[in-house]
């Protein structure tokens, strides 16, 4: 189990993150410069955060109430880089050698990354330097320097973000197959919906350095509770909204009031396939001018706010310039709430 | 041909560019731990001698370590060593005129470092001594090549303190520097102009060998040697 409630300051950034995750692999989801690998260096104690609380399974890595900071050599957590962080003037066995525990006896070293090369596919490449391997090759031998001293914690910061796109899928597969046989907690930094989905069981959402509720992925992907999250679970279509006393609530962007039965409402959010065209006006529609339609969607802009774009299931019907209704599914909307993150907890 | 002054120019520059090594490649090391304003004020301080005229040095050391000064007739007395005008006075020259070169070019290496290899190396149980010696030194080699050619260079070539702390003694403190300008005062110009060729000759050496490192260091950055 590991607990974590941190806060770092840094000029013009505030970092505070609270969150716990147990065996499992837990995505931490948010747009790039939102805090996400400074959050995992705090963890893994390369940077020491102002204040809060670090542990996993009882052991105390930072408190600092208690100033209690254990460093990151005694913490044995595995740290995957995002460009893997390989030493260029070691070959492969030396750089996996580093990665072994240090009270490894030396007469089981060399069984020891014998079997890690067999592990990830390494054989042959012991020594040779990291500038002589692929992308792929150089992931897979940061993977097994990462796993090499069977960390309790695992932190993986946007493992893929180096890779071309036609490895990614392939080297995911082998990713997923290591977590699913890791047995501890692992933090998986990425701001990809898709990886997020396939490798992951929870999500905590990340934005503008204050960590949300973690939340089962499923839950996440089909009912977010922000803004924020709607957006990163990738819905195309996200406005804010205000409840009205009269049981609807008023869409500024879309210049609409549709029925709302929920209180404390402060958005919307639909995605493409759930939003048609039609000639006629229903509860969920506003009426549009459209601007582009092609093979993936349709682009309409409301009639009353010509500076906004709701996009929509593509009509071949319907063209460039005409005026038509996008109607939204009823039950695929998805009514958001406040922006519920650590800051806001603490705040109020 | 007296071939003293080649001798004590090596001989000195051999010595303070191992120091200027050692010190400009701790204090390089040492200054990216320090807090920015610390950092400022000890990079300054450092970096004097670099813009300071060589004269302003040697006077500061003789106003440090000649004999009527509390530390030289110290060591005069207690050790019986006189630390001017003898020939090792021109190491303490040379390596404060040339420390800058070394301090500068190494912390440039140290600070192009990506600070992941650091970080990454810590999560891994690596010591401190482990990370400066086999991860952060090797991969700076070909900046701390250079910095120690530029040093012996400047070391070799240093004429304004080193004359002010060793004076000209034929056969005892001469240097090439401090031997061209006697011959020219003394108007040997044929002597004076082998001096010169050879002085040129041994810069043109360095320079063309650092310019090898640097290429060196470049390739081994793109990955195809070693």
């Amino acid at each position: 189990m590991l607990e974590v409630r941190i806060e770092k300051r840094y000029a013009g950034f505030h970092l505070q993150m609270e969150f716990s995750a147990g065996r499992e692999t837990m995505a931490i989801l948010g747009a790039s410069g939102a805090g996400k690998t400074m959050t995992l260096r705090c963890l893994a104690g390369v940077i020491r955060p102002d204040r809060g609380y670090i542990a996993l399974d009882g052991h105390v890595w930072f408190d600092s109430e208690r100033r209690v900071f254990v460093p990151p050599q005694e913490r044995g957590v595995g740290l995957l880089f995002q460009n893997y962080a390989l030493f260029p003037n070691m070959t492969v066995r030396q750089n996996l050698l580093c990665g072994l525990r240090r009270d490894t006896p030396r007469n089981q070293r060399d069984e020891a990354i014998q079997q890690l090369m067999e592990r990830f596919c390494l054989n042959g490449l012991g020594d040779r330097l990291p500038s002589q391997l692929s992308g792929g090759q150089q992931q897979r031998v940061a993977v097994a320097r990462c796993l090499a001293r069977k960390p309790k914690l695992l932190l993986l910061d946007e493992p893929f973000a180096a890779l071309d796109v036609h490895l990614r899928w392939q080297l995911e597969q082998e990713l997923a197959a290591t977590l699913e046989n890791y047995d501890g907690t692992a933090l998986y930094v990425t701001h990809d919906r898709e990886e997020t989905c396939r490798l992951c069981q929870r999500v905590c959402v990340v934005q503008g350095g204050c960590s949300h509720p973690p939340v089962p992925v499923v839950e996440w992907y089909h009912q977010p509770a922000s803004r924020c999250a709607a957006q990163l679970a990738g819905f195309e279509n996200v406005a804010e909204a205000v409840c009205l006393p009269s049981g609807r609530a008023h869409i500024p962007d879309l210049a609409v009031d549709w029925p709302c039965e929920q209180a404390d409402v402060a958005g919307v959010a639909f995605r493409l396939e759930d939003a048609a065209l039609a000639a006629q006006a229903q509860d969920f529609a506003v009426l549009c001018r459209i601007i582009r339609s092609t093979e993936q969607e349709t682009v309409a802009s409301p009639v009353q706010r010509p500076d906004i774009y709701v996009r929509a299931r593509p009509d071949g019907r319907i063209h460039a310039g005409e005026h038509a209704y996008v109607c939204v599914q009823p039950e695929k909307l998805i009514w958001l709430r406040r922006e519920v993150s650590s800051c806001s907890l603490r705040q109020s | 041909m007296d071939w003293f002054p080649l001798l004590n120019s090596v001989r000195v520059a051999l010595i303070s560019t191992a120091l200027i090594f050692l010190l400009g490649i701790w204090a390089a090391n040492g200054i990216t731990r320090l807090p920015a304003w610390l950092k400022g004020a000890f990079d300054t301080v450092l970096t004097l001698p670099l813009v300071l005229p060589p004269t302003v040095v040697g006077f500061f050391l003789l106003k440090t370590i000649s004999p009527k000064t509390a530390l030289g007739s110290f060591v005069l007395n207690a050790f019986g060593w006189k630390l001017t005008m003898t020939w090792f006075s021109a190491i303490f020259a040379t390596t404060i005129v040339a420390f800058p070169l070394m301090y500068r070019t190494a912390r440039g290496a140290f600070e192009q470092l990506s600070p992941e290899w650091e970080a990454c190396a810590e999560t891994m149980g690596l010591s401190k001594r482990f990370i400066f010696w086999r991860i952060k030194l090797p991969n700076c080699r070909a900046g701390l090549l250079a910095g120690v050619v530029l040093s012996f260079a400047r070391a070799l070539g240093e004429y304004g303190a080193t004359s002010m702390v060793t004076g000209y003694i034929p056969g005892k403190t001469a240097t090439v520097a401090t031997t061209v300008y006697q011959l020219w005062r003394e108007g040997n110009d044929a002597l004076a102009y082998r001096w010169v060729l050879i002085d040129l000759g041994i810069s043109m050496v360095v320079l063309i060998a650092m310019n090898l490192f640097e290429k060196q260091g470049g390739a081994a950055r793109a990955g195809s040697t070693d």
